[in-house]
């Protein structure tokens, strides 16, 4: 059985006609998923197996590879992350009228200048504020 | 807490909530210091609320609140009420924060509690802290040296702590200008240097009115979405070249805001800041580079991109509220790319045009 995937809950989403507009406040990156990407996205809201994902998505008339792809986008943007929790069976995908579009995964990352400026995020990851990591440069 | 508390996962909930009472009672010591010595009152606008603001010390709490709205009646019910305490005039001076580390947003120095409603931020290079307690209403800013009050405070004041207190209501702070004619809005997103502030000066210089060039209040509470205005103050570059800054703001007596000059828009335009206006349209504004103003429909998932992002970023601790909302008004009012041409007055013109022609 594939590993099983869920969509990451820290992870803020508003959903369009088209469009899933996604936050990542903590990197200071925004997404938006066009085609059968926002597709895998409801697909994802629950534990599912990416096989299990990938078939139905191809028997539907998806292009396997660039499904292939998009889910390896979501995973590496950290949109969508690796679970321990059974996978569902069921798929929730309803295919669009006209078939999937082609998945488009596209991040923004014009405004995560204002989260790496700010000097609060050199911090110590597990101690917080205020030590610094330990590997932090002397700046002084 | 101590500086060095750590928690284990096993009791990361037990010290979160520890935290949380902690805060609890840093506002309560800091409204009890206050009270006690209360040098000013005043009750501002808050959206269609109200927010009645107490301070220690009178000079702080006049200079936070020169860009805010006050209401008319100063003694009717508030919905927030806010403290302001200085640490310069009471020997109150804040404690730094030592929370132990239960929770990621902590490396903001930003403390969550969504189930008691209370949200916490500390700036430890200018010694303050920004606490708003939904659940009963009360927020606090407290800072230790009122010389270290960043600049933004006094254009946006207290930003993070009503965008904490709306998070719970309908409404919610947006990053966005709006544009007022015939009684209608068009509000105007995009980044730094899309022209939102430009546009509001030339609308203002040209008569027509606004809510604000920056930071505004949107809600949906009566059964139609509509703009308020929140602060009083249009920022600008005073060396801006070509003369894109209309001459009713570059001659007006302005304050210092970092690299900007403030003015308020009721020093120079009295009654053209609109307190609130049913909004007609979303606009993203761009510069086109272009010799004449174009506007043109927007699919919504990119209006909203030009929205949310923006003001989830600036204003941290409510991201999934200012998104949602974002979003629902976003369905709900019709957006449009506003391509400014060079001529700020020309995209006045046609704006003005626009509007009257009912959006067309």
């Amino acid at each position: 059985m594939s590993a099983a995937f869920v969509a990451n809950d820290r992870i803020a989403a508003e959903e369009f006609a088209g469009e899933v507009v996604l936050i990542d406040i903590e990197k200071g990156v925004y997404f938006s998923l066009q085609g059968a990407a926002g597709d895998l996205w409801r697909a994802f809201a629950a534990p599912r197996s990416q096989t299990a994902v990938l078939d139905t998505f191809a028997a539907h008339g998806a292009d396997r590879q660039a499904i292939e792809a998009a889910i390896g986008d979501l995973c590496r943007h950290d949109l969508v992350r690796e679970t321990a929790a059974p996978p569902q069976a069921d798929i929730a995908c309803s295919v669009p009228a006209g078939g999937f579009a082609a998945p488009v995964v596209a991040a923004f990352s014009d405004l995560a200048e204002l989260i790496a400026i700010d000097p609060v995020h050199e911090v110590d990851a597990a101690a917080g504020w205020p030590l610094r990591p330990a590997n932090f440069p002397d700046v002084s | 807490m101590s500086p060095d508390a750590r928690a284990s996962p096993l009791d990361s909930t037990t010290a979160h909530a520890d935290s949380t009472h902690a805060l609890l009672a840093l506002l309560d010591d800091a409204v009890g210091r206050a009270e006690a010595a209360a040098t000013f009152t005043g009750r501002f606008h808050l959206g269609r609320q109200a927010c009645r603001i107490v301070g220690n010390d009178a000079a702080l709490s006049k200079r936070l609140t020169l860009c805010m709205l006050a209401a008319d009646d100063a003694s009717a019910p508030s919905d927030l009420t806010l403290t302001v305490l200085s640490g310069a005039l009471a020997a109150s001076i804040p404690p730094p924060w030592n929370l132990p580390h239960t929770s990621p947003r902590h490396l903001e120095r930003l403390h969550i509690d969504e189930a008691r409603g209370l949200r916490a931020f500390y700036d430890h290079d200018r010694r303050f802290w920004s606490i708003c307690d939904a659940a009963t209403r009360r927020g606090l800013f407290w800072i230790a040296d009122t010389t270290d009050v960043p600049f933004w405070e006094e254009a946006a004041p207290f930003k993070a702590i009503f965008n904490w207190f709306l998070a719970k209501t309908r409404a919610t702070l947006l990053h966005a200008g709006i544009v007022v004619h015939r009684g209608r809005g068009v509000l105007l997103a995009g980044p730094g240097g899309s022209g939102k502030s430009t546009t509001v000066m030339a609308a203002v210089a040209a008569g027509l009115g606004t809510c604000g060039d920056d930071l505004v209040v949107v809600d949906d509470g009566a059964g139609a979405w509509t703009g308020h205005a929140l602060y009083d103050a249009v920022k600008f570059f005073p060396a801006e070249p070509g003369g894109r800054v209309p001459e009713l703001f570059t001659s007006a007596a302005a304050r210092p805001c970092g690299d900007k000059s403030l003015v308020r828009c009721s020093d120079v335009a009295p009654g053209r800041l609109v307190q609130s206006v049913p909004l007609m349209a979303l606009m993203q504004c761009v510069v086109s580079g272009q010799a004449t103003t174009t506007i043109t429909p927007l699919a919504p998932g990119a209006m909203l991109r030009s929205l949310g992002p923006p003001t989830a970023f600036l204003l941290r601790g409510a991201e999934s509220e200012t998104l949602r909302k974002a979003a629902a008004l976003v369905r709900t009012v019709p957006a449009f790319t506003l391509a400014l041409g060079t001529n700020p007055a020309e995209a006045i013109e046609r704006l003005t045009v626009w509007i009257e022609g009912g959006g067309r």
